[in-house]
């Protein structure tokens, strides 16, 4: 039982680690439940810099997990943030490789 | 986790209650259907006029919600957008033909009572009443927003006192939604204060 915990232990080494920044966790998180948020939005929940969330969206767009287009929305200019198809599928993964780590983990212990 | 993912979720959905601009909206609803139900109560039975409003009331629900909406989403993007910044939610088409055949069916239900005899016309506040109630315990179970539980709970206290007066009816139905549009005014009106208050429009930079 205890080698078996171990390889799944190992296997949480392979988690997505672009995700797996509490930054870029965060905004994934956020990203998933709604069809896009704007900078500010994005900013304020997670309480980061500018620079510090600049900085996070283009790692997550370059990884192609995230849409990122400059827009209007009644007129007011907005820089729009969206997961994209991928994105999803990711952040998808990475929780049900959490959620299958945590509930081992209540297994054996 | 599954707390934590639940616990954002419920942050976005609270979005849409945060600046008190929904409550203010669905206030100028209720004022209007109070207008209106008024208007049915005065206008003399079988004239022109009271055919037209007895014919138009899904009209003036299902018009109303929508222009209720475009003026949340035109006041949101003059304050809320600048302040704490904008999100769309995913909309299921499911979702929009439940609501709107879910009202539909209310209207039907209440033209159907009004078109009774007048006896049975005497709970229609308290009916109102629960069914709005039960509208505020699914939105401050989604949101975690207290307030929406404590409308919900002075919609039953109002619709279920004027039916026990005996102010029931029309009347009653007018009185009923002209007190709910006063509650949701007094409740929009702090929150948005409050969020003025508490927040500040962020002028946009190149780059973001």
């Amino acid at each position: 039982m205890a080698n078996e915990f171990n390889q799944l232990a190992r296997k949480m080494a392979n988690v997505d680690r672009l995700i797996h920044e509490p930054a870029r966790l965060m905004i994934m998180t956020i990203l998933s439940v709604v069809d896009e948020a704007d900078f500010l939005y994005l900013q304020r929940e997670t309480e980061l810099t500018r620079g510090n969330l600049s900085s996070h969206l283009a790692k997550l767009e370059e990884a192609g997990y995230i849409h990122i287009e400059k827009t209007y929305r009644e007129k007011i200019p907005l820089t729009l943030c969206s997961l994209t198809n991928s994105g999803r599928e990711a952040f998808t993964a990475y929780r049900n490789q959490l959620k299958h780590f945590v509930q081992n983990d209540e297994n054996h212990s | 986790m599954k707390d934590e993912f639940n616990k954002t979720r419920q942050r976005t959905l609270q979005y849409w209650f945060n600046d008190g601009l929904t409550e203010i909206a669905f206030g100028i609803l209720c004022l209007v259907m109070s207008l209106y139900f008024f208007a049915l109560k005065v206008t003399p039975e079988r004239s022109l006029l009271s055919n037209l409003l007895n014919a138009g009331l899904s009209l003036v629900i299902i018009g109303g919600t929508l222009l209720s909406r475009q003026l949340i989403l035109v006041t949101k993007a003059r304050l809320t957008y600048r302040r704490t910044g904008y999100i769309a939610f995913p909309q299921k088409r499911s979702g929009r033909w439940v609501s709107a055949l879910l009202a539909m069916g209310i209207a039907a239900l209440v033209a159907f009572l009004i078109a009774q005899e007048p006896g049975s016309l005497v709970w229609l506040p308290a009916i109102t009443g629960i069914i709005i109630a039960f509208a505020m315990l699914i939105f401050g179970l989604r949101t975690g927003l207290l307030r929406l539980f404590l409308i919900g709970i002075l919609s039953l206290l109002i619709g279920g006192a004027l039916s026990l007066v005996g102010i029931g009816d029309i009347l009653g139905l007018s009185a009923y939604y002209g007190a709910l549009a006063l509650v949701l005014g007094l409740s929009g009106a702090c929150t948005l204060h409050a969020y003025l208050y508490d927040t500040r429009a962020e002028e946009p930079r190149n780059g973001e």
